[in-house]
């Protein structure tokens, strides 16, 4: 099965119909990773819509979105396939009583354990085995977009696994055998760079790095998510947010953060930011106290430019 | 299109670029779905398949900008046949005269900028061009830049008189024919004007230096462009250390069986115990105080110490840093304000430290002890990093004890070899006795082997 996308316009395209207002570097390279069939890593400071490029392309293209979050220990029982234990153990229980119409008429040992060996593949079918994100997504009978987000919080050893399924879209059960997809999934992998992925890694992704967008795009973003907001304060609240992203300060507030303070202040029903208004909702935009300090310190250079 | 990439990525080869055939292959599949023509996607494309690592996506632009931009040769292709073969003439006329520099540009004019690039990149600068011009003249390579320039304005006129006198091509055509000669060789001038040498600090290593890496060489030792390279590594190596610290922490929580939790996770296999749990043993983790002398001698390892150590700063309950040259002063404050390189520049420059005064250790552990009485306990280490370079002045060991006393241990790292150890200036011998353990952390290696020691 093939996407219906003809052209990197065609990704923007769609990607707008979900608000979310896509660079051509973005659109590019999400059109070329469906196009070639290759995983995308995406890079970037947290916050800037990673994750949600993933989600609105899956809502755009009606696909199942697959998602795997990835934390320290995450290891193949969670995020690969995991056999029902409990289930199994039960059908064992259920059976024992028919044990005996198998190997009742057995003439010895030998031939008892002959019999149960017929049927040990029963007890590893299908049936018992509890598919995991990686899984689900290969055995997926129409494209799924698959997410694999924050990849670097994952051990290095878990991308050993990540590996095999990428850059053969299979996977080995030994019980089973190799799984191969059914339709090659859409595959973003997010990273916020905690560690260095291995080379064998990005070797097979095309890179994408998503940065804090330009003062234009920015204004895209919250007049598309907040059309009611004045002109005015939309240019006020970008600026702004330009002006303490220039600070020196731990946390830089991203897109989310963006638009978290508009919804605020369309709440508020503020028609100007005033130094008054910015110290109230502070917290949204700033997440230490010693940033919440320099931001306060820097107001009137913060809020000053209104044309 | 594909001979055209593999030029490119030889050149970024060349420029210091890990490309792998596979990524070129990755490039070339994607050109079929993208257009060329359309720059920034093209751009995006390429940018998305060929660089792997963040930190190389600017050098990447610069490096695209100067192969597709500032080379510029397509509108030679949409010229007819005639265009092209009295362009071809021109340049073949170019070549005829025998230099290698008019050789060069008569490539380019054809659309082969790598050569050119070549003679102005900073690897292999002006290689034969530099024996042809000044072979014997005794010319600076600022004065071969110069005079190639020189040459290449000179072609500008005999570029316009070439055009001019193509008869048998219409005029507008010869008019065009001029100025897309002339845009060349002024483009190809543009190219070697911009490329100047760039400074590195100390650009010459000695002889014996040749077969450095940067990981054995002093802190004292490296270059001003090797410092940022070292700082990257200690980024890595902090990298590295989480990593084998998680795997640590992963191996050991399979300790003691945990009797509870595994009997209730029976429960639903029918008190078959299918998943042994086990306790999870707490981690202990330490407070470090460090201190460091900042005198020039030791300036740089102190940062990179520094840096390694907030880096790691997950794994300790708290780090408190010190800074001293006479008088010790606290500069933690600084981390918590900003982030990790800001907050190091910030806690050298504002600090009225006395840069450039002579070192006192005893001043230092006085004034330490006298400001800060409380900081140290019994779980804490003590890292001191300094050369032990009293100038003369009397040790006072006692100070150091009743630090060390306080501490759980007390580890000096000293950037100095340790041959240079005992000098009659230095007061290692009379510390030494009091710490648990004097290591030598002079080269990027042995830092990352105390930080293992350290954390693991």
């Amino acid at each position: 099965m093939e996407l219906n996308i003809n052209s990197v316009e065609d990704v923007t395209a769609l990607l707008e119909g979900q608000g979310y207002i896509s660079s051509t570097e973005i659109s590019t390279i999400v059109y070329l990773a469906i196009k070639m069939k290759r995983p995308i890593l995406v890079e970037g400071p947290a916050g800037v819509g990673k994750t949600e490029l993933a989600k609105c392309l899956a809502r755009s293209l009606d696909l199942e979105l697959i998602q795997l979050q990835c934390y320290e220990g995450l290891d193949e029982t969670k995020a690969i396939y995991e056999w029902e234990y409990a289930k199994q153990l039960l059908y064992t229980q259920i059976l024992k009583e028919k044990i005996n119409d198998v190997v009742g008429d057995a003439k010895d040992l030998d031939e008892s354990i002959e019999r149960l060996m017929k049927l040990e593949d029963a007890f590893f079918s299908d049936h018992f085995l509890l598919p995991r994100p990686l899984l689900k997504a290969i055995r997926c009978d129409k494209i799924p977009v698959l997410l694999i987000d924050e990849v670097d919080k994952s051990d290095p050893e878990f991308e050993a696994y990540l590996l095999e399924i990428l850059s053969t879209n299979e996977i080995t059960i030994p019980e089973l055998g190799t799984q191969k997809a059914k339709e090659i999934p859409v595959v973003f992998l997010t990273s916020n760079n905690v560690r260095d992925l291995s080379d064998a890694l990005k070797r097979r992704c095309l890179s994408l790095y998503v940065d804090f967008p330009s003062p234009e795009l920015e204004t895209k973003i919250v007049e598309s998510k907040f059309p009611e907001l004045s002109q005015k304060l939309v240019k006020q609240l970008v600026n702004a947010i330009h002006e303490i992203r220039k600070l020196e300060i731990k946390k830089l507030p991203s897109i989310s953060e963006t638009l978290d303070w508009a919804s605020a202040l369309l709440t508020l029903q503020v028609d100007e930011i005033t130094p008054e208004d910015l110290k109230k909702t502070l917290g949204i935009i700033a997440k230490y106290k010693t940033d919440m300090d320099q931001v306060l310190e820097a107001a009137d250079k913060i809020l000053g430019d209104v044309a | 299109m594909i001979s055209m990439m593999l030029r490119f990525t030889n050149y970024l080869r060349y420029e210091g670029f890990s490309v792998s055939t596979s990524t070129l292959n990755n490039a070339i599949a994607a050109l079929e779905w993208v257009n060329p023509v359309k720059r920034e996607q093209f751009y995006c494309a390429m940018e998305a398949c060929l660089v792997q690592n963040i930190e190389e996506r600017e050098k990447f632009a610069r490096y695209f900008k100067r192969f597709f931009e500032d080379k510029t040769p397509l509108e030679f292709e949409h010229e007819d046949t005639t265009f092209r073969m009295q362009a071809g003439e021109f340049a073949d006329q170019l070549r005829q005269d025998g230099n290698y520099v008019l050789k060069i540009i008569a490539d380019y004019l054809e659309g082969d900028v790598l050569k050119l690039m070549e003679n102005i990149g900073d690897k292999v600068p002006f290689r034969q061009v530099e024996i042809d011009i000044a072979s014997g003249s005794g010319m600076s390579k600022d004065k071969v830049r110069k005079e190639i320039i020189k040459r290449i304005n000179l072609l500008v006129d005999t570029a316009e008189d070439f055009a001019a006198t193509s008869f048998h091509m219409p005029k507008e055509q010869r008019e065009t024919l001029s100025e897309f000669l002339v845009d060349r060789l002024r483009e190809a001038a543009t190219l070697m004007k911009q490329e100047p040498i760039k400074s590195h600090g100390r650009q010459k290593l000695l002889p014996w230096e040749k077969q450095r890496t940067i990981s054995t060489i002093s802190f004292d030792k490296l270059t001003l462009d090797e410092h940022e390279k070292v700082k990257g590594e200690v980024e890595k190596i902090a990298k590295k250390l989480k990593d084998a610290l998680s795997r640590q922490r992963k191996r050991s929580s399979k300790g003691h069986i945990d009797i509870k939790n595994t009997i209730r996770s029976s429960m639903k296999y029918g008190g078959v115990p299918f998943n042994v749990r086990m306790k999870t043993p707490k981690r202990k983790k330490g407070k470090i105080i460090a201190i460091c002398d900042i005198s020039m001698s030791v300036a740089f390892a102190a940062q990179f110490m520094l840096l390694l150590l907030y880096r790691l700063q997950n794994r300790f309950s708290k780090i408190r840093s010190f800074v001293f040259i006479r008088n010790t002063y606290e500069i933690s404050h600084f981390f918590n304000k900003h982030p990790l390189d800001v907050a190091l520049q910030k806690a050298v420059q504002t600090h009225n430290i006395g840069m450039g005064q002579l070192t006192n250790y005893a001043s230092a552990f006085k004034s330490f002890l006298d400001n800060y009485p409380n900081v140290i306990n019994k779980d804490t280490t003590l890292l001191i990093m300094g050369d032990g370079l009293n100038n003369h002045n009397n040790p006072k060991a006692e100070y150091l004890k009743q630090m060390a006393e306080k501490a759980a241990r007390t580890i000096w790292l000293n950037p100095e070899e340790k041959q240079y150890w005992y000098s009659p200036s230095s007061a290692i011998l009379d510390y030494e006795p009091i710490c648990t353990q004097m290591v030598e952390c002079a080269t990027i290696d042995q830092l990352s082997d105390f930080a293992k020691n350290l954390i693991l």
